[in-house]
């Protein structure tokens, strides 16, 4: 790690009439491209830690980088147009066109209007948004998941090297909230952006973390590493605590479908015949067949007595494949999946739907018992050096 | 009049039903056609003495309705101009804690009398336009000012971070977010601000400023029922036209995406 | 004499014509209360009768809201055109009770319509019958919006009221126009002032008012 994209130097908040500091000599390091995610229970000032970032807020004393460069005095309004912005609310203007709302920065920036322009519907595209059709509608035609498209969006207008995000999903039925997450992965995946995340969710914090940072009250930073050292080896109670229970069906919130060997069934094409079919199936061990259709997307599942109704086409009997994850889906969510699905697999499709494979419960205990294995040699070198250390000394 | 904006999303953002959206706009301007034009047949089909006809030439009445016109068009810009920047400095952080107050007060003094105001300030200083216009300004100048606080006061703070957040100085913040969404609320006050001053211009002619109601007033006097008639008439018709084109002025000033 | 040496002569005056500031304010209050009574039991009248069905409610808001907009001068003058009517505090009566429509009515029907619909159903659910819907569970729910309806309404037309006197209405406008007819005498500023002060001090009074029936009429639940 070089230089950090963001350092605070023991930043401390006090707000008037109020006893003790919101946020007390924090010191941290942001390293460039990747999230971090502020989590901790509510009130312990984890939202007034990330808006002293880009001065909302006022800090009291101490100091911020960003990029190496002291900014605890600089203009917090041009110190702000390099920080994207993302919070729960979105606050996005209810007066403006999609279009103008993504344009806001760089009008600021003084950019031209086919810059502006192309950047915004390359950006609608990012998101996953058809730039014709949204681009001129209002903030109240869209959809509560689709406004926060629009806030990430607006956010990355002016391509800010730093992204502050305050509960972005927060407000997002579950469903929606889990497809957003996904998302924005995969995103990041190409922006390579230093985000900083607020969240109070530690399963969000999980999932979306490079780093997490626990806080405690008056944002005292409890434990700060990467999520899967803060699972195997919480640094204390209160981190404990915070956890909470299932810390290895936590741990699937780590681990990515595309980073394990996937499950492999049989399948077929609409176009085949029943007897091939029939014999694919009766070659393996399972249950269902999985048709694709003419481009290698998933259409149904097929069962022995499916296959032996010679009436109905192939495209009308059977299962509908519902429970469907991309490859950046994490492992919980495939279980998640696999569970609602009546053949207990989840199929992968990659971003343009096309069959990939799919995540079953073998699958899900391969990668559990890999990642308990590789907790407890962590958690021993660990021991280890430490007790190496006590030596030394 | 409405200057409270207690009216609540369900009543005032009724959708209106299909095919009733241009009857609306057509509604206000046929039914004050029909009064006036029922005025003008009643009042062709009377044998005037000689005190009614001076009084109902039509240029007494086109001067008398111009003066109206002339005193609340005047007396209205200048409350815009006053009462909105004093708004928008009262809604200012520094001005925070003594807001509240002000628009509390601006609420109890709806019951200040207008015939008062008006009468004060000529015993105070002389009757004629000038003081005339002096009392309309100062009278409609409440809801104007109540108008531009609440509309300020009511924009969603989390658009006013998020603006903030993206590096808009406080007066990009003023300028793009702020009075943009306050535009309804705000024009609403203007709105009432014009209906108050038709009523109050039409007591000008007590002090001497001339208007509408010199045709009323005359024919209380003097004791002319159809002069009354037809200067109430014609006032009231000044008043709901004037709220009429500030109603249609309203619907296509409001930003859209509201 | 200057405006502000009349204004010096303002103390003795009212020392020596409190009684008459009085008996004219009891007068305007009377009027503006008989109005808003009457106003009050139509107002809320209409606005339960009409809440549930959007174009009837539409139509009262819309009537009522034309009724504010017509200048008062001009409605005093139309009213007394009407044979029979008069001059006194009738007409004036009838013109503040228009004017105090609007308010009630949006009122009640803003508050009406705010209620829970949870509530209702659940009172639906326990047997309650429409009107007793309607008396027992929606306005007492609705009670302090509707009561801010009224009071806006009041404070209204306590000003309106003033400008009756042109038609020989009762109340303090009468010392506003007495003040305007001795115009350029010494007690002209005076004797408008004592009314212009009594007017404004009456809605202070109706003000506080509310305030307290508002407190001792709105269940403890609500407030």
């Amino acid at each position: 790690m070089t230089e950090a994209m963001i350092r605070l130097e023991q930043l401390t908040k006090r707000f008037p009439g109020q006893s003790e500091p919101a946020v007390e000599e924090l010191s941290m390091e942001i390293p460039e491209g990747e999230i971090v995610v502020l989590v901790g229970p509510s009130g312990c000032g984890k939202t007034t830690t990330m808006k002293l970032i880009n001065r909302i807020i006022e800090p009291s004393s101490g100091r911020i980088f960003l990029e190496g460069e002291d900014v605890t005095a600089a203009d917090p309004d041009q110190l702000r147009r390099r920080i994207g912005y993302v919070i729960q609310q979105i606050g996005l203007f209810p007066h403006r066109t999609i279009h103008d709302n993504i344009a806001t920065v760089p009008k600021l920036l003084g950019w031209s209007d086919d810059k502006i322009r192309a950047r915004v519907d390359e950006l609608l595209e990012t998101v996953g948004l058809d730039p014709s059709r949204y681009r001129d509608r209002y903030p109240k035609e869209l959809s509560g998941g689709q406004r926060q498209r629009v806030g990430v969006a607006r956010a990355l207008s002016a391509d800010p090297p730093v992204m502050l995000m305050d509960e972005p999903f927060g407000a997002i039925d579950p469903i929606t909230r889990d497809r957003l997450q996904n998302e924005f992965l995969r995103v990041q995946e190409d922006i390579r952006k230093t985000i900083v995340f607020v969240t109070h969710d530690i399963d969000e914090a999980i999932k979306m973390g490079d780093r997490i940072a626990i806080l405690g009250e008056r944002s005292v930073i409890a434990q700060y590493d990467r999520p899967e050292v803060i699972l195997s080896q919480p640094a204390d109670g209160f981190v404990e605590d915070f956890i909470g229970s299932g810390a290895s069906l936590k741990r699937l919130n780590l681990a990515r479908v595309r980073d394990y060997e996937l499950g492999d069934w049989p399948t077929g094409r609409v176009d085949e015949e029943r007897p091939t079919l029939l014999a694919k199936l009766r070659a393996s061990d399972k249950g269902a067949i999985l048709i694709l259709d003419a481009e290698g997307r998933p259409q149904r599942w097929l069962r022995p007595r499916d296959l032996q109704r010679p009436d109905a086409s192939l495209s009308d009997i059977g299962l509908v494949v519902e429970a469907k994850v991309e490859p950046q889906a994490t492992l919980a969510d495939a279980l998640n999946e696999l569970v609602r699905s009546r053949v207990g697999s989840a199929v992968v499709v990659d971003k343009s739907g096309v069959y990939a494979g799919t995540v079953d419960m073998d699958v899900i205990m391969t990668a559990a018992e890999a990642m308990r294995k590789a907790a407890r040699a962590d958690a021993r070198a660990s021991m280890d050096a430490e007790s190496s250390a006590g030596q030394v000394r | 009049m409405s200057a409270d904006v207690q009216t609540p999303a369900a009543v005032a953002d009724q959708p209106v039903a299909p095919g009733q959206g241009l009857w609306r706009y057509l509604a206000m301007p046929c039914f004050v056609a029909v009064a006036l034009g029922a005025l003008y047949l009643y009042v062709s089909s009377q044998e005037l003495d000689r005190i009614e006809a001076v009084r109902l030439t039509p240029e007494f009445i086109a001067a008398s309705t111009v003066r109206h016109l002339y005193l609340v068009g005047v007396s209205t810009v200048l409350v815009i101009l006053i009462a909105v920047p004093l708004g928008i400095l009262l809604t200012r952080p520094f001005a925070r804690r003594v807001s509240p107050s002000i628009v509390a007060v601006t609420s109890t003094a709806q019951s200040v009398p207008s015939i008062g105001v008006v009468v004060l300030l000529a015993l105070f200083f002389n009757l004629g336009v000038r003081i005339a216009i002096v009392a309309l300004v100062v009278y409609a100048f409440v809801p104007v000012l109540r108008n531009t606080m609440v509309g300020l006061q009511q924009v969603d703070e989390s658009v006013m971070e998020a603006g903030r957040g993206m590096g808009l100085t406080k007066r990009g913040v003023l300028t793009q977010i702020e009075l943009p969404l306050s535009v309804p609320v705000m024009l609403a006050g203007v709105r009432t601000a014009l209906v108050i001053n038709v009523g109050t211009a039409a007591i000008a002619t007590l002090i001497n400023a001339g208007g509408l109601g010199d045709v009323i007033y005359t024919g209380l006097v003097q004791n002319r029922t159809i002069v009354t008639l037809t200067g109430a008439v014609l006032t009231g018709s000044l008043a709901l036209m004037v709220d009429y084109i500030a109603g249609i002025a309203e619907d296509v000033l409001r930003p859209k995406g509201l | 004499m200057t405006p502000l040496e009349q204004l010096e002569g303002f103390p003795t005056y009212l020392a020596n014509n409190w009684d008459t500031v009085l008996e004219l304010a009891i007068a305007h209050a009377i009027v503006v209360g008989v109005s808003i009574v009457i106003a009050g039991v139509v107002g809320v009248g209409l606005g339960c009768l009409t809440y549930r069905n959007q174009p009837a409610r539409d139509a009262v808001l819309r009537v009522t809201g034309l009724f504010l907009t017509i200048p008062s001068l001009a409605l005093y003058a139309l009213l007394i055109t009407i044979p029979g009517m008069g001059f006194g505090a009738k007409p004036v009566i009838v013109a503040l009770t228009m004017y105090a429509l609007l308010p009630i009515v949006r009122n009640t029907v803003t508050g009406l319509l705010g209620v829970d619909p949870a509530i209702v159903e659940s009172a639906l659910g326990m047997g309650l019958s429409r009107g007793q819907r309607l008396f027992r569970i929606e306005l007492p729910l609705a009670w302090p919006v509707v009561l801010t309806g009224v009071r806006v309404s009041t404070l209204i037309i306590i000003g309106i009221a003033a400008l009756g006197a042109i038609l020989n209405g009762p109340g303090l406008g009468e010392l506003i126009f007495d003040g305007l007819g001795r115009f350029g005498t010494p007690f002209a500023l005076p004797i408008a002032l004592s009314g212009f002060l009594g007017v404004v001090a009456l809605g202070i009074v109706f003000d506080v008012f509310f305030n307290v029936v508002t407190r001792l009429t709105t269940s403890r639940g609500v407030r």
